[in-house]
């Protein structure tokens, strides 16, 4: 009887309820998506790459070299040479490398030259390897393997042809349409910015950079100085630069000498990182941001409480009749409190779940969105244990600032007489 | 049961323990009884107290000196949730305006009443005092602010007497409706009352409605406070 007079009081100002719930649900929201958008991006930051003991570039910003080798975010400021590449890959501590050479793209996809070996070597979320949807790994020069996701929102499947683009901007100008790539293999979904990578080999992307110079091409259409795609065949096609390269060594324990033996590379600028300890300083670096949003994300739902509290307040004043009413009829003056209680608990659950609902539709829209501008692959379900924590949290503190108008009933129905006063 | 005291008052006092209103006793009442199944109007003017007796009477207010016995029980040496137990159980309680829960159906407002009173649930009971008290049976699932304030009395009618209460407590029932209601209302009233043995205490300062009870009593004349 208590629940369906709760229901019935909320269901009697419906919109004032509404209003409420749509209040608190709103402050839930932003929570909420502070801390699932963090946790996933955190959990697929960390996903994306496994095995890799050091990241390997110019000397620069650990976090730039680490965002964009392995997330494909921003790009380098230098390359590194060809030789220092080969010295360090003859390092008798180094099992494998995988050299990246970036700086192209087709429609918005970035393009990534490396060798063979990035098919074997590369590892992601627990220690997974790359698998194959279709076909094989490039062997020609003019080969392309494409991510999961390419594949997918291009519609391109085997022996498809495609025109890579200079730069790594959505539109581009300059296309190397002279040298065609043909679509060998596509890989297996990963979620992780793998997806969003076309692979060719250094040879391929030296080839289609052979008359260039510079970042332009050296000369215009139909001039005699333009290299075509058969010719370029013919040259040397070593690459003389790389944009990084991810190392693993037999050993672990050699990790920070050989960091140390490459940061104190003498012939060029060249720094190693850890990626483990790169990403925890981007937590850190975040953690503030977090931290000052998660508050933000509190005070919206304190403020929502307090607005329920208040009109659980307000209300009582029209209410007096009704608990005179409840009074009357013999109901003790804890039963008024326990109504008001429940009508809180009703509210804010509702408010909560539907939180958790508009988060819910909200992530679906923005799954695709952040997988197509980072390569991360966000769950769009938000609840999770910590969520329901926090859920009970806030449903806790709703219960305890309800007891202000609760109390306020128990005392208003105490000194309530027989009479209704009108 | 008709020779038993439904309400005994013996040397009651009391005075608000307000500090800004003077001490002096707002009721003091030495003794006054009414007998089980009686029907008694209880007539003053405004602020001499009517409300306050029967808020004592309730067991919501607690007198400063003597004791309130309803049915052999001295009702202000129970707890405060004995209090509203018994209440529940034993008065039935019909106000000015306003006697029902806007939001609910008439037959959850009445069920409300069942419940905090303990008794059984009846819906043939509901539907014969719907009858006699001129309820149309649909009526009880419509919500209680879509009815006429009359009907809204007559629903608290039901609701007091459902349970078969030995005291009836009205605290103006009638002074919202017109006369041909009131009259009507009244008629209903002690009628039922009479058919459950039920003692009616009705107040109003609307003296010529006394005509209608077994006994009419002035508040001021068992009242000595001044």
């Amino acid at each position: 009887m208590l629940y369906k007079l709760a229901w019935q009081s909320l269901l009697h100002r419906r919109t004032t309820a509404l209003l409420t719930i749509f209040s608190i649900a709103i402050g839930m929201m932003i929570m909420l998506s502070i801390h699932h958008i963090q946790q996933q991006t955190k959990q697929g930051f960390t996903n994306t790459l496994s095995e890799t003991d050091l990241i390997v570039g110019a000397r620069s910003g650990p976090i730039n070299l680490l965002l964009y080798s392995v997330f494909r975010i921003g790009s380098a400021s230098n390359n590194i040479s060809w030789d220092s590449y080969k010295t360090i890959k003859r390092h008798k501590n180094v099992r494998w490398t995988i050299p990246l050479s970036l700086g192209d793209s087709h429609q918005g996809y970035r393009v990534i030259g490396t060798s063979e070996d990035y098919f074997t070597y590369y590892r992601y979320g627990q220690k997974q390897a790359l698998a194959f949807a279709e076909g094989q790994p490039f062997s020609g020069v003019y080969d392309a393997v494409l991510g999961a996701e390419v594949a997918k929102k291009l519609g391109y499947t085997l022996d498809q042809k495609i025109v890579l683009s200079h730069g790594v901007a959505k539109v581009s100008f300059t296309h190397h349409d002279d040298k065609p790539f043909t679509v060998v293999g596509i890989l297996a979904p990963t979620g992780t910015p793998v997806d969003q990578s076309i692979h060719i080999s250094l040879a391929g992307m030296e080839a289609i950079h052979i008359d260039w110079q510079r970042g332009v091409p050296v000369a215009g259409i139909g001039s005699g100085l333009k290299i075509s795609a058969e010719e370029a065949l013919t040259k040397d096609l070593t690459p003389k630069n790389i944009t990084a390269f991810l190392v693993g060594l037999d050993n672990k324990m050699m990790t920070f000498r050989l960091q140390r033996a490459i940061n104190d590379y003498s012939k060029e600028a060249l720094m190693a990182v850890l990626p483990g300890v790169v990403l925890s300083e981007l937590w850190q670096i975040m953690g503030g941001v977090e931290k000052a949003l998660a508050f933000i994300a509190l005070l919206v739902i304190v403020a929502s409480l307090l607005g329920m509290v208040t009109m659980m307040l307000s209300t009582l004043q029209q209410r007096q009749r009704e608990l005179a009413v409840l009074r009357a009829i013999g109901a003790p003056p804890w039963f008024m409190f326990c109504l008001i209680q429940l009508e809180v608990l009703l509210l804010t659950l509702a408010g909560l779940i539907a939180g958790t609902l508009l988060l819910w539709l909200g992530m679906l829209v923005a799954q695709p969105i952040i997988q197509d501008n980072y390569g991360l692959l966000i769950e769009s379900n938000p609840i999770s244990y910590t969520n329901l924590l926090y859920g009970s949290g806030i449903l806790g503190i709703a219960l305890l600032m309800a007891c202000i108008p609760a109390f306020a009933a128990y005392r208003q129905s105490l000194g309530q007489g027989l009479t209704a006063r009108a | 049961m008709t020779n038993t005291l439904s309400i005994n008052i013996e040397q009651l006092r009391f005075h608000w323990k307000n500090k800004n209103t003077s001490n002096s006793a707002v009721l003091d009442i030495p003794q006054w009884h009414v007998q089980q199944g009686e029907s008694i109007f209880l007539h003053g003017p405004s602020g001499s107290g009517k409300s306050t007796l029967l808020n004592l009477i309730g067991g919501i207010l607690s007198p400063t000196e003597g004791k309130v016995t309803l049915l052999d029980t001295d009702i202000h040496q129970l707890s405060s949730t004995q209090k509203d137990r018994f209440r529940a159980k034993n008065i039935g309680v019909i106000f000015q305006q306003f006697n029902l829960v806007p939001y609910l159906s008439v037959l959850d407002n009445i069920r409300l009443g069942q419940q905090f009173s303990g008794a059984k649930y009846d819906l043939s009971r509901i539907q014969d005092l719907c009858n006699s008290l001129n309820l149309t049976i649909d009526l009880l699932h419509q919500k209680a602010n879509q009815l006429s304030t009359g009907q809204q009395q007559r629903v608290a009618m039901i609701r007091a007497l459902y349970h078969r209460p030995p005291l009836i407590i009205a605290d103006e029932p009638t002074s919202a409706l017109d006369t041909d209601t009131r009259d009507e209302f009244i008629q209903l009233l002690l009628q039922e009352g009479q058919q459950n043995n039920c003692t009616v205490l009705f107040v109003s300062h609307d003296k010529p409605l006394a005509t209608h009870f077994d006994r009419s009593v002035a508040l001021g004349e068992i009242n000595h406070a001044v």
